[in-house]
């Protein structure tokens, strides 16, 4: 009995491709901020454009997990800016610093492969552009250019209910 | 029964919400004197030694189409955050007819309709909230860029509450347009997040208002005059304190003939849950003053600012 149930969650494990276990690293690395965002461009029209750098055990996975990256950071993190190219930084959209934990179903959904991050977020540039460096023995970073569509997360943040719009409180 | 109960429940619910809260507060994009001086819509008038200046909005809209994108870019913005925007160029369109109409309309009798030097004055353009743009572009060589001002006052207590400003990046290329519209994207969230938090102040402790007692020259009392209660201006210093939500209560100028209240907040709706400007809040203190006898005349400028002037009423 014993020898089943440490055998179970072994064959579970052992079930999954290798592909899946690097895809399921590379969340981890999402979910633990472990990504870096760069100013690419002033925003524009409710979408920014943003250099994304993530890392992962191989160059695509770490690519793929560029447009998931940038909308947790648009979340969480804000755009960052650039003084020597005058571009000013964009806050979190996720003002409640709780609502992480608060809304972790709602983010979890969100953030699943193939998720509603997704309508938001296109890597905007072919894969021949992007910066690829070997960070360690297991793992690769790769910068990839990203469009954020921040106003239509905003809006859907507050439609949502995980984000007060400017005029709650107010008679409409 | 239950039924009945719980659909009057769900009305009663539906229609609460609403009734009790702060009116939403309404915003005019304008641009800043400072940009109508740059592009010639500034224009200045002596008035015994003193120059004022008033700005040619109209002029300025006629004539500068970077103004118009900017206008309806920060209208675009504010009206997917739910607000109410006053558009400057249709109220000042309308105020043009209001003016020609008003020139023509006589009754049967020929009578024009009465209205007097200050009440022109002050039908003006109002809004809650103006959001006063500026914007300048600076050229070196081929290379420009452009620095964007964007401020929010609120008319009430003419207060800076909100304001965002940048110079963006050299550029030999891009349009003005472009530019300006990259200019609003970049520091709108800024803004927001700083006039967001005003807002919550206003919902917690009320609106500021200016309150301003003064008195007629040959009224035969003054506010130093005593009522057989108290003074004058301890009785409505005393009224102010029992009716304001909270912040200043003390006058910040008071002599025999001047009392000014300002930075006074009043609550956003009556305890019955009517939504409340400076006028109306003012409305028991006018009655209090009848009740003693004292004939009052009030005056509003702008939506935050009422002045009571004692011993006449017409």
């Amino acid at each position: 009995m014993i020898l089943m149930a440490v055998m179970i969650p072994f064959s579970m494990v052992a079930s999954d491709s290798p592909q899946k276990q690097k895809k399921k690293k590379a969340d981890k690395n999402t979910a633990e901020w472990y990504y870096e965002l760069e100013a690419y461009s002033a925003p524009y029209r409710g979408s920014c454009n943003v250099k994304v750098w993530s890392y992962g055990p191989d160059i695509i996975t770490a690519r793929d997990q560029a447009t998931k990256n940038a909308v947790h950071g648009a979340f969480f993190r804000g755009i960052p800016g650039d003084p020597q190219k005058r571009i000013n930084p964009l806050p979190p959209l996720v003002d409640d610093i709780m609502a992480e934990t608060t809304y972790k179903e709602f983010f979890d959904k969100f953030f699943e492969n193939g998720g509603a991050y997704l309508r938001y977020a296109t890597k905007t540039m072919s894969a021949g552009n992007d910066e690829i460096l070997k960070y360690d023995k297991k793992n690769y970073k790769v910068g990839v250019i990203v469009t954020v569509q921040y106003d239509a997360l905003n809006k859907m943040l507050v439609d949502q209910g995980i984000k007060k719009s400017l005029t709650s409180g107010f008679a409409k | 029964m239950k039924r009945i109960l719980l659909s009057i429940f769900i009305i009663a619910a539906s229609v609460l919400p609403s009734f009790g809260q702060a009116a939403l507060p309404s915003i005019m994009v304008i641009p800043s004197d400072a940009w109508c001086k740059t592009n010639g819509f500034l224009n200045a008038y002596e008035n015994n030694g003193v120059t004022s200046y008033v700005a040619d909005y109209r002029a300025a809209l006629i004539n500068s189409p970077e103004l118009k994108t900017v206008i309806s870019l920060i209208n675009n913005k504010m009206t997917s955050e739910g607000f109410r925007l006053v558009d400057l160029e249709s109220t000042l369109k309308n105020i043009e007819t209001e003016n020609a109409l008003n020139s023509v309309t006589t009754s049967s009798m020929g009578d024009m309709m009465a209205e007097t030097p200050r009440e022109q004055m002050s039908r003006v353009a109002k809004a809650d909230i103006w959001i006063e743009v500026n914007w300048y572009l600076t050229q070196m060589g081929p290379q420009k860029s452009l620095t964007f001002e964007m401020r929010a006052l609120d008319s009430y207590s003419l207060k800076d509450v909100a304001s965002a400003q940048g110079t963006s990046g050299k550029t030999y290329m891009v349009e003005i347009p472009v530019l300006v519209e990259e200019a609003v994207s970049s520091y709108f969230y800024d803004f927001t997040t700083q006039l967001k938090s005003y807002f919550k102040e206003i919902l917690q402790n009320g609106r500021e208002i200016t309150l301003e007692i003064r008195v007629w020259e040959n009224a035969g009392f003054n506010l130093d005059t005593d009522m057989g209660t108290d003074f004058l201006g301890y009785m409505i210093e005393d009224w102010v304190m029992e009716n304001a939500a909270g912040g200043m209560k003390t006058p910040s100028t008071a002599s025999e003939n001047i009392l000014v209240f300002r930075g006074v907040r009043m609550p956003n709706t009556t305890p019955e849950g009517r939504q409340v400007d400076a006028r109306y809040w003012t409305r028991p203190l006018v009655r209090m003053l009848k009740e003693n006898n004292i004939s009052s005349k009030l005056y509003t400028k702008g939506l935050g600012q009422v002045t009571i002037v004692l011993g006449q009423d017409l």
